[in-house]
């Protein structure tokens, strides 16, 4: 049987770069220990006979032609951007500079 | 096994190979690949991450990955689905990164190589397909800019077993992989484009004591340079065996870490690590259904695989009678490979045509930027030319004027546009024949047929040495002088000749008459 203690609340909104008070910690560690709870009945299903499923839709292989399509100009781009910078999108300082993917 | 400070030192290390695919649109949109725009203008909502976009997968991409896995001989998924990897990071508007985590769409192949006087195998564990980041800016004082045009361009990570043993032979190893990517069309590779990057786990198991201490791994980040991957390991090696004699530490689980190379300095150096291990909550992409290879589609790009650059290059040095040093300039642009074998098709001294092609065709190309194979000459002219060598009906230098000919004909039709640029190395153009433009037709319009009449070559050979008296008595009078003096003499000849002697005839009459006078 699971059960979230607000440490693991912490971690989880630490990831989701969340920040969080002492009362909201306790109170969503209830709420996920509810939901997991909830999602764990399904463990109570013998699945030995099913194969993992990677997706809910009984469907493979959409793929689009390499074909241009017209996007969005710099304009428009950036025209929810809280800042910018000379076409750019403008971001506080990143320390740690290991970009990429 | 190498021996550093007395001590028996083996490296282990395994690389992670990013490439950029040679799509013209990105991953999951219809954004066009462009590097060195303007910011922010090859964007779109599924690239910029807006909420409610849909990415759909590009189908050119999932074909460069697989024809990629199958010249690594691996083995291509039948069944293969799409995973998110989430982190924060300014670059990554999605704030995760569509990957493949437990099912690639290739696995379990290996690359071979000739190193030294040994074949290597390098395994390949696996090659998945991926998204790349935007950029971040940081030479801005006060902010970071960030640039998404980069941000969704399909990306291939090839993984390798840490089968490698050195850096010399990673270096080897990274070399021989750019050269396959390029030779495929996979991707276009340019190291300073960012469009092929290097990330080698790096550790040493030491020999000491009878046991074997085995150092903490270092991955280090990012490397866009053969060179940087050389010093990089280079430096490892040594740095690992110092710390190891400082403090005793070994590789044990969580102490691997990340170290980015400094070009400058020549050193690699500690990254800042977050505060706790990255969690990438990895988990199967639901805006993304599965991908199943049809088996029959691969099959069919199986057998298209083209014959790849190391046993080619082996060919090559046997049929043409290439040097082992003088083949990858003939073998690396595939191009110039196939118009090559188009040639040696019609039968001819396929000798002659590999020294032609390393010589002056390889000149014309580089004097206008492009490639053999974008001069536009058919192969048959090359054949042609090496045959009227061989049957002595003109001379090289002649063979040399009349390559220049045809193509000097080919620009004017050109206008001086339309060759590819000379590290394209998969586009040919279409030959342009024309009949009086063959180079027996050339040959005899630029009266460049060869004179083996032995009495009008005598008159020149006469005259020559009226001339040049001096060289004449050098000749004579210096034994060591001899073989220079000759040289000009036969230079001399040829110039009189309007290039027509034939010099084989030429030196032999100069002999003669230097036996004669020397008597």
């Amino acid at each position: 049987m699971t059960t979230i203690d607000p440490q693991q609340v912490q971690r989880l909104a630490k990831l989701a770069r969340l920040d969080l008070s002492d009362d909201e910690r306790a109170r969503y560690a209830g709420q996920l220990d509810t939901i997991l709870r909830y999602v764990e009945q399904l463990a109570q299903v013998d699945t030995s006979d099913c194969d993992p499923l990677a997706h809910p839709l009984p469907l493979t292989d959409v793929l689009r032609g390499d074909v241009p399509a017209p996007g969005l100009d710099q304009q428009d781009a950036l025209a929810n951007a809280p800042a910018r910078h000379q076409g750019f999108f403008k971001v506080p300082t990143v320390l740690d500079q290991t970009g990429g993917a | 096994m190498l021996e550093i400070d007395g001590l028996q030192v083996e490296p282990v290390i395994g690389l992670e190979i990013h490439v950029h695919l040679r799509t013209r649109t990105k991953m999951w949109c219809g954004c066009l690949l462009a590097y060195g725009a303007e910011p922010n203008t090859h964007v779109c909502p599924v690239c910029l991450g807006l909420p409610g976009a849909l990415p759909v997968a590009n189908a050119e991409a999932v074909a460069l990955a697989i024809r990629m896995g199958i010249a690594l001989n691996c083995r291509i998924a039948e069944f293969s689905k799409w995973d998110r990897k989430s982190y924060y990071y300014p670059d990554l508007p999605k704030n995760y990164q569509i990957s493949q985590y437990d099912l690639p769409l290739c696995a379990d192949g290996y690359l071979e190589f000739p190193f030294g006087d040994a074949i290597r195998k390098i395994r390949i564990t696996r090659a998945h397909l991926e998204e790349d980041a935007g950029k971040n800016i940081h030479d801005i004082p006060g902010l970071t800019a960030v640039d998404l045009n980069r941000a969704g361009t399909p990306l291939l990570e090839i993984v390798t077993e840490p089968d490698l043993a050195g850096a010399e032979e990673t270096r080897e190893f990274a070399l021989q992989l750019h050269r396959l990517v390029r030779y495929l069309g996979v991707s276009d590779a340019n190291m300073q484009l960012g469009q092929m990057r290097f990330e080698p786990n790096i550790n040493v198991r030491i020999h000491a004591d009878g046991r074997v201490h085995a150092t903490p791994i270092v991955e280090v980040k990012n490397l866009n340079s053969f060179r940087s991957v050389h010093g990089a390991i280079d430096y490892e090696i040594r740095r690992q065996v110092a710390a190891w004699r400082e403090d005793g530490q070994v590789a044990r689980p969580g102490n691997k870490a990340n170290r980015g190379w400094d070009d400058n300095r020549e050193v690699t150096v500690p990254q800042r690590e977050k505060e706790e291990a990255n969690d990438y909550r990895y988990f199967p992409d639901p805006d993304l259904v599965p991908v199943c290879p049809d088996a029959a589609q691969v099959a069919a790009w199986r057998l298209a695989t083209p014959e790849l650059p190391i046993p080619r290059t082996d060919r090559f040095i046997s049929e043409y009678k290439l040097a082992p040093r003088e083949a990858p300039a003939l073998v690396d642009c595939k191009a110039t490979a196939d118009l090559l074998d188009a040639a040696g098709e019609f039968p001819c001294d396929k000798a002659l045509l590999g020294k032609h092609f390393l010589s002056f065709w390889s000149r014309l190309a580089n004097e206008r930027e492009t490639t053999i194979a974008g001069l536009g000459v058919p192969p048959r002219s090359f054949s042609e030319l090496a045959d009227l060598v061989r049957d002595k009906v003109i001379n090289a230098t002649a063979a040399a004027q009349i390559a220049e000919e045809i193509v000097a004909r080919i620009d004017g039709q050109l206008g001086g546009t339309g060759r590819p640029g000379d590290s394209d190395c998969q586009r040919a153009i279409p030959p342009i024949d024309r009949p009086e433009w063959a180079p027996r037709e050339l040959a005899d319009q630029l009266g460049l047929v060869q004179s083996q009449d032995a009495d009008e070559i005598a008159a020149w050979v006469a005259a020559a040495f009226e001339a040049n008296q001096k060289a004449v008595g050098d000749a004579l009078a210096n034994p060591r002088k001899r073989k220079a003096a000759r040289g000009f003499l036969l230079g001399a000849v040829m110039k009189l000749s309007g290039g027509k002697a034939d010099p084989r005839l030429v030196g032999e009459q100069i002999d003669a008459e230097l036996s004669r006078r020397a008597d």
